[in-house]
């Protein structure tokens, strides 16, 4: 079987405000183009309930066939490495179910399957996510009141790149960030796989104003046709593991 | 939708579990245990107690049965409960839900005696873990999630046994499940690339834990694991063990285990070993001072004779 590219793209934000285009209109098309939105919602220290603009976290990322997580900043970096390695698992469950559909007939996935034989169905799918490769963008967003947060993300990513390092895949990530003064988002660091260049991104705190969470999320996937280098793209041409393939579970 | 599920199956006492597979029924007794990946439970089937692991997330179900399985091909030593019974059930509300069924291990977890045990205990209970971390190595496997609350010490037998396999991984794959304290990623000391040294390297904070003045919490925050081990006095004679193992200077699990055997034995044979190894140290170099100094202070005199 051919190596699969998974991508992601992985929201970390304080509160989604609905300015401008609906996310998760937006979420829904950026799924059909087989790539998984993953969100984070990071709550302050003293919330002790989800507040109003986080309950949309859980909206964006059932559209973007991702998954989300609403945590305090101290939890970010397990947090961080677990969605995105569960979202990259579920993605290959969907496209194995397929596969599975297709050889058995509509009804079959791999829970229909005896235990014993799901055993062997399981270990082609672990082989699968420690083989493929993955592709996440990371989009933060920088409203002042994410501020005293930055440290917390940072830390989470060096965290996930550790993890990433780990796989016998290989892996690619991006950072971008949203709101800035001129654009809807901009880039931080282009596509690399190297972790040491994370250390030297000083995002830019916007003050005040609005969060157009949905045109970020429509401008950063663009990323994943536009600014990719010449290796990812002849990863795309063979791509299998693909989120397009994906079952709604 | 998978996204924000909670794996917890949640059941109660004298509930009854039927598999559809195999069509094994089992009675619910209590909750042994809860994870991020499933609960498990102490069920009853006929007179035997088994422990019961239920899971929303069927993947987690499938994955752990099949390592107990393979554990189960590995002779001679046991490296986890031994696996009884995997199946599916319909819970309730007519929900399909995976589990597995395996042997269950009485007795007390590490966490709960680790405090209390005195230095000769805690190496015998070390030395033994090794001896199955080693085994479980040669077969190819790391325990990855190698923590206290994973280690039960056998009521029975008054052996050390691993439960929960979730983070067992191949060796040279990305380690599937780990807890931040006891990983060397978390405390920048290494990957989380699966080796031996990265059990040896939890094992170590396991040693730690023994001390009662370890703070590991405060630690975290400059993440500096050494200078915490500086300040762990009551497992002194350890130290240079546990620091060889922070670092990955083992090159298997047998080699950390004969180090420990050996601190033992000194252990074993002089109560107070801090004291009695320094006052010796001492002797021995103020007889060497002594001896040099005649042999220097005699062949000046010779040589001052024959001028």
């Amino acid at each position: 079987m051919n190596k699969g590219t998974v991508r992601q793209i992985l929201l970390i934000t304080d509160g989604c405000s609905n300015q401008g285009e609906d996310p998760v209109a937006v979420c829904q098309r950026v799924a059909q183009e087989g790539i998984t939105v993953n969100v984070i919602g990071v709550l302050e220290d003293d919330q002790t309930e989800d507040p109003v603009g986080l309950k949309e976290v859980n909206d964006i990322a059932d559209a973007g066939h991702g998954i989300s997580r609403i945590v305090y900043a101290d939890d970010l970096s397990e947090t961080v490495q677990m969605v995105t390695k569960q979202a990259m698992n579920q993605t290959i469950q969907g496209y194995v179910n397929k596969e599975l559909q297709q050889i058995f007939g509509q009804e079959t996935n791999e829970e229909s399957l005896p235990p014993e034989t799901r055993g062997e169905v399981q270990e082609v799918m672990e082989e699968l996510g420690e083989t493929c490769d993955l592709q996440v963008l990371i989009l933060v967003d920088t409203s002042a009141s994410m501020q005293n947060k930055m440290s917390a993300v940072k830390e989470s990513l060096d965290d996930l790149i550790l993890s990433l390092d780990a796989r016998a895949g290989s892996h690619y990530f991006s950072i971008y960030q949203f709101p800035t003064r001129k654009k809807v988002v901009k880039e931080l660091l282009e596509w690399t796989d190297d972790g040491n260049r994370l250390s030297k991104i000083f995002p830019k705190f916007a003050v005040g104003g609005i969060t157009p969470t949905g045109a970020a999320i429509r401008e950063a996937a663009k990323a994943f046709h536009v600014n990719m280098g010449d290796e990812v793209m002849r990863g795309a041409a063979y791509d299998v593991v693909d989120s397009t393939y994906r079952q709604s579970l | 939708m998978m996204s924000s599920i909670q794996p917890t199956v949640n059941l109660y006492k004298g509930d009854k579990i039927k598999g559809v597979w195999n069509h094994r029924q089992y009675r619910i007794e209590r909750l042994l245990g809860e994870g991020a990946r499933g609960s498990t439970y102490l069920a009853s089937m006929n007179q035997d107690f088994v422990a019961l692991k239920i899971s929303k997330d069927p993947a987690v179900i499938t994955a752990e049965s099949n390592v107990l399985r393979k554990f189960k091909k590995a002779q001679g030593v046991k490296l986890g409960p031994s696996l009884l019974d995997v199946d599916d059930s319909y819970i309730i509300n007519g929900v399909k839900y995976s589990f597995y069924v395996m042997e269950y291990v009485q007795g007390k977890t590490l966490s709960e005696s680790l405090m209390n045990m005195g230095l000769d205990q805690l190496g015998r209970a070390m030395s033994e873990l090794l001896k199955a971390l080693n085994h479980l190595h040669l077969l190819g496997f790391v325990f990855g999630d190698l923590k206290p609350e994973n280690i039960i010490i056998e009521k029975q037998t008054n052996q050390v046994r691993l439960v929960d396999v979730g983070g067992v991984t191949k060796v040279g794959r990305a380690i599937r499940e780990y807890t931040s304290y006891y990983d060397r990623g978390y405390w920048r000391l290494g990957s989380r690339k699966a080796d031996a040294n990265y059990d040896l390297f939890s094992l170590a904070v396991c040693m730690i834990q023994a001390d009662p003045n370890n703070r590991l919490k405060r630690a975290s925050k400059d993440r500096d694991l050494l200078k915490l081990l500086s300040q762990c006095q009551t497992i002194f004679p350890y130290h240079s063990i546990i620091k060889k193992a922070l670092l990955g200077k083992y090159s298997n699990a047998l080699s950390m285990k004969h180090e420990i055997d050996y601190i033992r034995k000194r252990i074993v044979d002089s109560p107070v070993t801090r004291q009695y190894s320094r006052t010796k140290k001492v002797e021995i170099d103020r007889a060497e001072v002594i001896s040099i100094t005649t042999i220097v202070g005699l062949h000046l005199s010779i040589l001052y004779l024959i001028m």
